[in-house]
């Protein structure tokens, strides 16, 4: 039969010239839209690599020195440092919060903060992404933090007293540094004369939701109440964040609107939370911000149109060609072709000239995207490694070649599917008489 | 000598919107193994419905067929197709040969759709386009041959999957006598020599007379 079919494709190729030109033109037409579109679909629904979906974070600022409501009784290091803990105590008082840690100032996942900072070993260097975490206060648990290896336990990193050169990575970090996972126990090239310790693999974290999975490390540091920064004290005197991890059930999005009250109730010393947010929120401010959502919504649109009108016009098409076809249905019936096989005939001619085109749009555009690249993530920023399937030129072509294909045989088989169904139960009298 | 072809209380309706038409009336008709019937009669008169029902390429309003023995009327789809493909070989007035296939590729039809292996199909293909002369036209397409050729192309299809029963509907209606008797002697020579029953409509007074028997129609309903 697939002789048949072959024999059938070639003999028709007046006919089927102008499809083989007309869908080819769809194959790199489906190449333009279909690709920035699935790289960015992908890249706002990849995971984040912890659970963000109860996360709550209240901003806390201090009132200025000078203003009417400062307090100048609360402003040495150790009333800082009391007024501080005690912020979080009042934050974890709530009966909707399971548990809450502080975090650096602008230094949040889906925050604003973002540093880099190198480390090496005898043969490798990496630039990850540098964040800081004060020890003993659950801070990898109320993230939904997950560990990457079997030597790691999270509820142990929560409760390690960490010494300040021991430090938390990603499993992509480890990749990188040591060329496998197993990098718990490991050290580091001294840097600045500390050589650091490696102490818990954890899964890869993306430090904004635009970004794709990236290296990056978690380096201890003390909350204090001096304005000094030296790497491995976090001052707070000009304000911080703590972080909340709601109880299961409680919606993040509805606790924020219910307990704006109660964050604004929350002072301690000169400590205020300023303001209270979803992650969620957080996570859409800043695709908001980078221009992805528009991008996105301006994509889908025109990715919508597009396929609408790829159905219509593929469909159409060959539609009208099948509809053709019926004096030769009734042909092939009659001498014992059942409706099925009719149909079956047809549907492999199309699907194998939807192949043949689609591999020729394929190849065109490969000649502009060795040149000029597929289509990128929104973070492609050159010391941020990329890890996932976008970044690999032949496996992101063969995904997206391969959605391209399913598409257009979609298409292809319903505009032949309906008509050849309809032709091939036809009267055979009937589809004779026809000619 | 068995009766092959059985046609029993046959009306034929084609119904539109506004009007009724009669096309075939109460026929009853047997046509024994191995029989060369011609069937006669004014245009419009059923001959074509009657070759088409007995043939099973239309479904009888009310009636039975039997074909070698085998009622039809409650055959699905696909045993339709398949009772077709084994024991039927049509010839059309206007060939209906499959334009984007070549001689032998339409000649291979019948059998392909008996999953027949593609070297088998060849050689049976080969054999009956020797038989019709056509042997050393097997690449043309059908645009490239003349009515009788492709009328003889359209005889070699119908033989290919050795059917007992051939229909011809005014197979040689398109020709010019001398082609029109070329095609005669080919069927004749499958009626003789093959034991192949066939039914031919013809409007040709002398083709029928050198038949066994002329069945004859008016107004749908069997005269003769």
């Amino acid at each position: 039969m697939i002789r048949f079919v072959f024999k059938n494709l070639w003999n028709r190729r007046a006919v089927n010239g102008w499809l083989t030109v007309e869908l080819i033109i769809i194959a790199i037409l489906a190449w333009i839209i279909i690709d920035p579109l699935v790289v960015s679909v992908y890249d706002r629904n990849s995971s984040p690599g912890y659970d963000i979906d109860r996360l709550v974070l209240l901003s806390v600022s201090a009132t200025s020195e000078g203003t009417y409501r400062y307090n100048p009784a609360a402003s040495d290091s150790v009333t800082v440092i009391d007024d501080y803990f005690r912020l979080l105590s009042m934050a974890a008082e709530n009966p909707q919060v399971q548990s809450v840690t502080p975090i650096a100032d602008g230094q949040s996942l889906e925050g604003e903060g973002m540093m880099t900072q190198s480390l090496s070993t005898e043969t490798d260097t990496v630039f990850p992404i540098k964040m800081f975490f004060v020890p003993g206060t659950g801070f990898f648990s109320t993230h939904g933090i997950t560990a990457s290896d079997p030597k790691t336990d999270i509820a142990d990193l929560d409760s390690r007293p960490f010494s300040d050169n021991e430090i938390v990575i990603t499993r992509e970090l480890a990749r990188r540094l040591f060329h496998d996972e197993n990098a718990v126990g490991r050290v580091t090239v001294p840097h600045w004369g500390v050589e650091t310790v490696l102490v818990g693999v954890i899964d890869d974290v993306r430090p904004k939701s635009p970004m794709n999975v990236t290296t990056m490390y978690f380096r201890p540091c003390r909350p204090t109440g001096d304005r000094e920064f030296d790497g491995t004290k976090m001052p707070v005197n000009d304000g911080f964040s703590i972080m909340l991890r709601l109880k299961q059930g409680v919606d993040s999005e509805k606790f924020v609107t219910d307990n704006t009250e109660w964050a604004n109730s929350l002072k301690a010393g000169n400590f205020y939370v300023s303001k209270i947010s979803s992650l969620l929120q957080n996570k859409r401010d800043i695709e908001e911000a980078w221009g992805i959502s528009n991008s996105e919504r301006i994509g889908s649109a025109l990715a919508t149109f597009f396929l609408i009108n790829l159905f219509l016009g593929v469909v159409g098409t060959f539609y009208l060609q099948t509809r053709r076809r019926s004096t030769e249905a009734g042909i092939m019936k009659a001498f014992g072709a059942s409706p099925s096989r009719i149909a079956v005939t047809m549907i492999l001619e199309g699907l194998i000239l939807t192949f043949v085109t689609w591999a020729a749009g394929c190849v065109i555009f490969m000649q502009y995207a060795l040149k000029e690249g597929l289509a990128a993530s929104h973070a492609n920023v050159s010391y941020l490694l990329n890890e996932s399937w976008v970044s690999h030129f032949w496996v992101h072509f063969s995904i997206i070649a391969a959605i391209i294909l399913i598409l257009m045989s979609i298409a292809v088989a319903v505009g032949i599917y309906l008509p050849a169904r309809k032709i091939a139960n036809t009267d055979i009298a009937y589809s004779l008489k026809e000619e | 000598m068995n009766t092959i072809i059985s046609l029993t209380g046959i009306n034929k309706l084609y119904r539109t919107k506004e009007i009724e038409t009669l096309a075939l009336e109460n026929v009853n008709l047997s046509i024994n193994e191995g029989e060369f019937v011609s069937v006669m009669g004014p245009s419009g008169c059923g001959k074509s419905t009657l070759l088409n029902i007995i043939g099973l390429l239309d479904r009888p309003t009310s009636g039975t067929v039997k074909i070698d023995g085998v009622e039809a009327s409650a055959m699905s789809d696909r045993s339709l197709a398949r009772f077709r493909n084994n024991e039927l070989g049509f010839v059309f007035q206007n060939f209906h040969l499959i334009n984007s296939l070549n001689v032998i590729d339409n000649v291979e039809i019948p059998l392909l759709y008996r999953n027949t292996p593609a070297k088998r199909r060849r050689e049976l293909a080969m054999k009956v386009l020797e038989r019709v002369g056509l042997a050393h036209r097997i690449n043309h397409y059908p645009s490239q041959l003349s009515g009788g050729q492709c009328q003889r192309v359209a005889i070699a299809r119908a033989i290919v999957g050795n059917p007992k029963i051939i229909l011809a509907d005014e197979p040689t209606g398109n020709l010019d006598s001398k082609m029109g008797a070329e095609i005669m002697e080919i069927l004749h020579s499958l009626n003789t020599d093959d034991h192949r029953t066939i039914v031919m409509v013809t409007h040709n007074e002398n083709q029928a007379k050198l038949t066994n028997r002329i069945i004859r129609f008016f107004d749908g309903r069997q005269v003769q």
